[in-house]
């Protein structure tokens, strides 16, 4: 893969995450401001920009420009948010998903116009002069009040005007014209030069500098107190972007150097410091408070040992023990750090040479009791190591791991052929190990079902605010996991399903409230595992299903006899819904909501190997039930022998197994059946593929969409979960089997598709 | 030629920076996503330049930054940042961050700010 391409791949998978950042987090600001919310509204706004800039997608990046100057107007509470403008920003944010599809589709977005979205935020925020409009000044975006964003704060490299210093040095630097931030250079100059001894004064000075110093010409005079040769200061000084160093010697002063007091001379103290319980990375806190203290102390001793610190061996208390003369007050607050529950201080009395000598314990020489031991912590590493793998990379690795499987089996029978027992043994290890490999690869595959969920906030959002109603969408168990290719099929359907709940199940709110009903209607998306299966229910609390119009309807497509309508249960009608004649317009209005394209939404759940369900009680509302196979790859089957040959059937297509008189079966015209129970099956032999089986007197009763039909066998052999691999596409489709499986012993067995047989 | 720890919330910014820096020949000794990452990474790895992304999730790069300079305060740290940041930028520097790239970067520029602040 080229460089571009895969920039280009990583740019749409990491915007797409941060696009979805964005909606979800605009629709939680229409809900009310919250701050968490912004920070990430940011964070996504920003990053999207910084990227599409670095890939030349100027319209986007102009437009993610824009957006962060309303956003900065939020946050700083001189713009309301209104539905106007979420709407708007939604607007742009369709607008940069268009972007990301042309760019993923091969595009460079350049197709796509935003120009007017980016005059309408204008409009909002009042700015004209958008590239070189100053962004938003990164406010905290870690989500908590942060006070490393306060100009006050205690600055480790900070320029000084010392009384003392008299200038030796007149250094004149001149930033190149070119250079976009000459301000920023002109500071690092000042910052390197620091370095090199003190900066008397500046012109201009650091502090304008600092400021908004956008007509900063370029030229920075500075008078410097340095013992450096006028070599080592021109080094010093030139950084890039800078166009020229002058530096001309003024005088000659005298840097005075006193001798340090020896430690044993200065008050000694011992300073328990307690990170507090909830901070992260203790050990951190903990050093930068004991770096800290060495600015004004000699540390003597701690405990436990600074090494110890450094390898993460930290339970959250901090002993030292340190001279210095620097005073009590300035020791407590240079070790008062961000997290520190509390910090204790005594002067210790006594011989200094006691505290001194490494070889006595500190423990002992502690008043308190409380101690801190030096246990070795078996600490897993917080870190989260996650990688992002192509799906076509697994999909191989799961055909190699399939194609292991064969050769393995077929290793296996070659040593029963030849009788050899040591290697058979050792080929059912590798057996045992290729499995696990198999039930891992298996496991990567699965993504939470929050990667569709978390487009449907916005899709009730957008149908309730188009039809003027109120809904609350509340979603649960988001963090199932499911097969990628399980969830890629599952985000149509249950949007259609999303969507008809708005649309035709909720009611307006002037009609829920003649109804008694809260005028905001309730959506709940709820998703769990239960028993191997993956059930995801989509309930509203809407005007419910009328079924005496769904009956009606259903007579009218002869669907129903007229008389039906007695002995039909509830559930039964409802399921007249998901008949492919349901799905036109005019049903839509006469009947109270339901039925819109749900032949469809059935039959993709079906391709999923799952199955739908609907309960409606009029009035109160309804629910829909999918239940799925969390995977595709692997389904239960029903192992049967057909004339010697061993294929398999999908257990949720079977009914039962049963044992006949084959001289019950008769033949009608070509085909043959057999009463059975209530009911005529319709008997397949399947013999075009697997040959004439005679007259065995088994047969697996299955079932599809309500139809049942027979298939006789010779022997079920019993049920297992199996890998389905689908057809290569050198056989193509191939009616009546649906994909082959390969059990450990390399067998390729069918897998009926029981769908084209009924 | 030094050895780089890049640190910046999207694998995208930090393949791009990688790229430039394996052009420089310098060695990239590891990556963090965010600010917190950064400072263990930092503290573990000892690299000798660090480039920082500025706007992160869990520990801007500020935070980090600060950190970072506390614990090592002659730590090479370079601001990685866009045009319109300055005033954090400044605040940065002020921190003890030794240098500074603009986005979208530019491979000379990059290399030339990267080769300056290993030289201090």
């Amino acid at each position: 893969m080229s460089d571009d391409e895969t920039y280009r791949k990583l740019f749409v998978a990491e915007s797409q995450e941060n696009h979805e950042n964005l909606v979800s987090n605009l629709l939680v600001l229409e809900e009310g401001l919250d701050s968490n919310a912004i920070d990430e509204i940011f964070r996504a706004a920003h990053t999207l920009k910084g990227m599409a800039a670095s890939m030349g997608y100027d319209a986007m990046e102009m437009l993610c420009h824009s957006m962060e100057d309303v956003f900065d107007e939020i946050r700083n509470g001189s713009k309301k948010v209104t539905p106007d403008l979420v709407n708007l920003l939604l607007n742009c944010t369709d607008s940069i998903e268009e972007m990301l599809d042309d760019i993923e589709a091969g595009g460079d977005s350049s197709s796509i116009d935003a120009t007017d979205l980016v005059h309408r935020l204008i409009a909002e925020t009042g700015k004209r002069d958008l590239p070189n409009t100053p962004d938003f000044d990164e406010q905290p975006c870690s989500g908590k009040s942060d006070p490393a964003y306060s100009t006050g704060d205690s600055t480790p490299v900070q320029p000084k005007d010392e009384p003392g210093s008299h200038p030796t040095h007149r250094v004149t630097v001149t930033i190149d014209p070119s250079s976009i931030t000459k301000d920023i250079r002109a500071l690092m100059v000042l910052q390197n030069l620091e370095n090199a001894g003190t900066v008397v004064s500046s012109r201009p000075s650091a502090e304008y500098l600092e400021g908004e110093s956008a007509d900063f010409d370029g030229m920075l005079d500075i008078d410097l107190d340095s013992m450096l040769e006028a070599e080592e200061i021109t080094s010093l000084a030139s950084i890039p972007e800078v166009a020229s160093v002058n530096v001309s010697p003024i005088t000659t002063a005298v840097t005075p150097t006193g001798a340090e007091p020896s430690s044993d001379t200065l008050p000694h103290y011992l300073m328990r410091i307690t990170v507090a319980e909830d901070c992260t990375m203790k050990d951190v806190r903990a050093l930068i408070a004991l770096e800290n203290l060495k600015q004004m102390a000699t540390i003597i001793r701690t405990t436990p040992k600074e090494r110890d610190l450094d390898e993460g061996n930290f339970e959250g208390t901090l002993d030292i023990i340190l001279s210095s003369d620097a005073g009590r007050e300035a020791l407590l607050s240079a070790a008062r750090v961000t997290d520190i529950a509390s910090i204790d201080i005594d002067e210790l009395t006594g011989d200094p040479r006691e505290w001194n000598d490494p070889s006595n314990d500190l423990n002992e020489t502690i008043p308190d009791e409380k101690k801190t031991g030096q246990k070795r912590q078996d600490k897993a590493s917080k870190t989260v190591h996650n990688i992002r793998v192509d799906i076509h990379k697994l999909d191989q690795m799961m055909t190699m791991v399939e194609d292991l499987v064969i050769n393995g089996g077929r290793l296996r029978q070659l040593a029963r052929q030849y009788n050899n027992k040591e290697v058979d043994e050792a080929m059912g290890m590798v057996g045992r190990s290729i499995s696990e490999l198999q039930n891992m690869m298996i496991n990567i595959r699965m993504i939470p079902l929050d990667q569709i969920f978390k487009r449907f906030p916005r899709v009730v959002r957008d149908v309730a605010n188009h039809d003027g109603k109120e809904v609350e969408f509340l979603m649960e168990g988001g963090d199932t996991e499911m097969d990628r290719s399980v969830i890629d099929g599952l985000g149509d359907p249950l949007l259609h399903l999303i969507r008809n709940a708005v649309n035709h199940g909720i009611e307006t709110p002037e009609e829920r409230i003649r109804r008694g009903k809260d005028p905001r209607g309730t959506i709940r998306l709820r998703a769990w595992r239960e028993r191997g299966n993956v059930v995801i229910e989509l309930g509203d609390d809407g005007g419910g299903i009328n079924t005496r119009a769904v009956l009606k309807k259903a007579v009218q497509r002869g669907l129903a006899e007229p008389e039906a309508g007695e002995s039909l249960s509830k559930e039964e009608i409802a399921a007249f819904l998901f008949q492919p004649g349901f799905s036109t317009a005019e049903t839509i209005t006469d009947i109270s909501g339901r039925g819109v394209g749900l032949d469809v939404v059935k039959s993709t759940i079906e391709s999923l190997q799952g199955s739908i369900a609907v309960t409606s009680e009029e009035g109160k509302g309804t629910t829909f039930t999918l239940t799925l196979p969390p995977t595709m790859a692997i389904i239960e089957v029903m192992m049967v022998r057909i004339n010697g040959c061993r294929c398999a059937i999908p257990i949720n297509s079977v009914v039962e197994v049963a044992r006949i008189n084959p001289k019950d079966i008769v033949r009608i015209g070509k085909s043959e059946a057999i009463p059975f129970r209530d009911d005529v099956l319709q008997i397949h032999r399947l013999e075009e593929m697997f040959g004439s089986n005679g007259s065995g007197d088994i047969i697996v009763v299955v079932q599809y969409q309500g139809h049942k039909c027979c298939v006789p066998v010779d022997i079920v052999e019993g049920q297992q979960e199996v890998v389905v691999k689908p057809l290569s596409r050198v056989i193509g489709a191939c009616r009546g089997v649906s994909g082959v499986t390969i059990p450990g012993d390399g067998d390729v067995i069918p897998i009926i598709d029981v769908n084209t047989m009924v | 030629m030094g050895k780089i720890l890049i640190v910046d919330d999207t694998l995208f910014m930090r393949t791009l920076l990688k790229n430039i820096l394996f052009s420089g020949s310098h060695d990239i000794v590891g990556e963090a996503e965010n600010g917190e990452e950064a400072v263990e990474k930092f503290k573990s790895l000892k690299p000798d330049l660090v480039t920082m992304d500025v706007v992160m999730p869990k520990m801007n790069g500020i935070e980090a930054l600060k950190e970072i300079t506390t614990m090592n305060p002659s730590a090479k740290v370079i601001m990685c940042t866009a045009v319109g940041q300055e005033q954090m930028v400044k605040l940065a520097i002020k921190s003890g961050a030794k240098g500074y790239i603009v986005k979208p970067f530019q491979a000379p520029k990059v290399l030339e700010e990267v080769q300056n602040v290993l030289k201090q």
